[in-house]
């Protein structure tokens, strides 16, 4: 399966479980709306073309060595 | 002039000159603010004692003919996530209530204090700082100083309506999607979003600690400007924080930018626009003479980028919380920080993988440009409890809708100052003038040049 096609109903009860967390039924409808829209929004970055071996920036751009004047 | 109209540079000059009391200015300051509250539900908490024998102090150095600090008697405000020594530090939620008291002040506070500013209270916020309406189901909306049946923007939605309110002169907020800058355009304010790591955020509860900054939000680009200088320097005890030295900004306001090369954001960030967001920006653009219009790299990518590396890290930060307290999260963030708990970690990664690829494009950018103008929203304030606005002939849910022209910018770690200008709505709204990292001094400056020449004016809301 495609990682943008994951079951979200079926997933969103095993990873609570997986992380030690529950969605109780009458939050479930919000969480999983918002888990749907998560993965809305993740669908055109997933699949961007990228190197696989791309290191992650963990942080914003570095400043720069020497800052310079205008 | 009533001293409530002065910004902090004019207000300062008149207290250490003498002309008037800092314990003056804080007792009126306080009166103002509890006769205002009830209307427009900016302050969570004063700090009235702590005010006023701040203010007496300083009544004393001026007394005594000694130094009181270039903010002397100045009162302020911080977002309510900001520690206070005495206060807890609720981040906008319930779940902290019964945490102590900070035992300390955050070290930007510190720094204010030591320059002679008075803090006047904490400020009301979208809960945990994940919104961008402050309508806080725990404690209340907080409404627009410029027509309180609409909402005053987020998450630092209490820090702009008390100081579009003309309750003080200057106020802190944090940034992660916008919360600086979204307020700042809805308020009609100046603010500023600093470089990420550029100020110390010890002391403070984070959001999104790859992407939170702190920042003010005043009346005025002086005030921006020496309030971003007095908070500058290092903090080892902040690992995010910068070991390069302050690069101060306020004596080179007045510097020109006749020599800057100027580009307007294309494409998405027009498309995106209302036509008083489209207009303010080209307003600006022809006071600056600027014609030549950029694209900039995947701003749509960039913007799920920063959503999703918020959506994860803020969601793992509050995992305890929402393992034990979940009944009394904010029905308005609740969902959205489940939902962040449970998101691959491959999604994630391809974020962060991501930003790498901005980080480097954003570089190259600035290597041809040393100033990008954008909205800062992409209409006026919206109303509150509104669910939904119409942007690029496309109905869209308002609440995440009012950082489409923010978050493109969040992860990358650059410096933004918003500007205000007026509609013919009657509200204001905001341009981004967006420099490369650490060139906060350049924004500062193109501000500047705006308010002096009228282009740009924050206004004080009487609603």
């Amino acid at each position: 399966m495609d990682e943008q096609d994951i079951d979200l109903e079926r997933y969103i009860d095993a990873a609570a479980q997986a992380v030690g967390l529950t969605v109780p039924e009458k939050y479930r409808a919000d969480a999983l709306a918002y888990l749907t829209m998560a993965a809305e929004i993740a669908r055109p970055l997933l699949a961007f073309d990228l190197d696989q071996a791309i290191e992650p920036a963990t942080r914003p751009g570095l400043p720069p060595a020497a800052p310079g004047t205008d | 002039v009533d001293f409530h109209e002065l910004d902090a540079v004019a207000l300062a000059a008149q207290v250490r000159r003498g002309r008037i009391s800092a314990s003056h200015v804080a007792a009126a300051t306080l009166d103002r603010i509890r006769a205002a509250n009830p209307r427009i539900n900016a302050f969570t908490a004063l700090t009235a004692d702590r005010a006023l024998e701040e203010a007496r102090r300083i009544d004393g150095t001026v007394a005594a003919g000694k130094d009181p600090g270039p903010l002397a008697g100045v009162p302020f405000a911080v977002k309510n996530l900001f520690d206070i020594a005495g206060v807890t530090t609720l981040a906008g939620s319930t779940i902290r209530r019964s945490n102590a008291p900070a035992t300390r002040d955050a070290t930007i506070i510190q720094r204010l204090c030591a320059a002679g500013a008075v803090l006047v209270g904490a400020a009301n916020m979208d809960e945990f700082a994940y919104g961008l309406t402050t309508e806080n189901t725990h404690y209340g909306p907080t409404r627009n100083p410029h027509d309180p049946a609409r909402t005053a923007g987020g998450s630092s939605g209490g820090s702009a309506a008390a100081v579009a309110a003309g309750l003080v002169p200057f106020a802190l907020g944090t940034d992660t999607g916008g919360s600086i800058r979204v307020p700042a355009s809805l308020c009609g304010l100046f603010g500023l979003k600093p470089s990420f790591g550029r100020l110390t955020r010890t002391g403070t509860v984070l959001f999104v600690p790859s992407i939170d900054h702190v920042g003010p939000l005043s009346r005025s680009v002086g005030d921006l400007s020496l309030v971003y200088d007095l908070m500058q320097g290092p903090d080892p005890a902040d690992p995010t924080c910068t070991g390069q030295a302050p690069a101060p900004t306020h004596d080179r306001l007045s510097a020109g930018v006749g020599t800057l090369r100027i580009a307007i954001a294309g494409g998405y960030f027009r498309r995106w626009a209302t036509v008083q967001a489209r207009d303010a920006v080209d307003r600006v653009a022809r006071h600056l003479g600027v014609e030549r219009e950029i694209d900039l790299p995947r701003p749509d990518l960039a913007r799920a980028a920063a959503y999703l590396i918020g959506a994860v890290e803020g969601a793992a930060l509050h995992h305890d919380d929402l393992r034990r307290h979940l009944d009394q999260f904010d029905p308005v963030t609740r969902g959205r920080f489940l939902a962040g708990a449970l998101l691959p970690a491959g999604w994630y990664v391809k974020a962060e993988q991501f930003r790498r690829w901005l980080n480097e494009a954003i570089d190259r950018l600035f290597s041809g440009v040393d100033i990008i103008l954008a909205p800062a929203t992409p209409c006026t304030a919206t109303l509150l409890g509104q669910e939904a606005i119409e942007l690029g002939g496309e109905h869209l849910p308002t609440r995440p809708s009012l950082g489409l022209m923010t978050q493109p910018f969040s992860a990358t770690g650059v410096a933004i100052v918003t500007v205000p200008l007026a509609t013919t709505e009657g509200l204001p709204i905001g341009v981004q003038v967006i420099a490369a990292p650490y060139r906060e001094e350049t924004a500062l400056r193109v501000a500047y040049a705006l308010e002096r020449d009228g282009v740009a004016q924050a206004q004080i809301g009487h609603a």
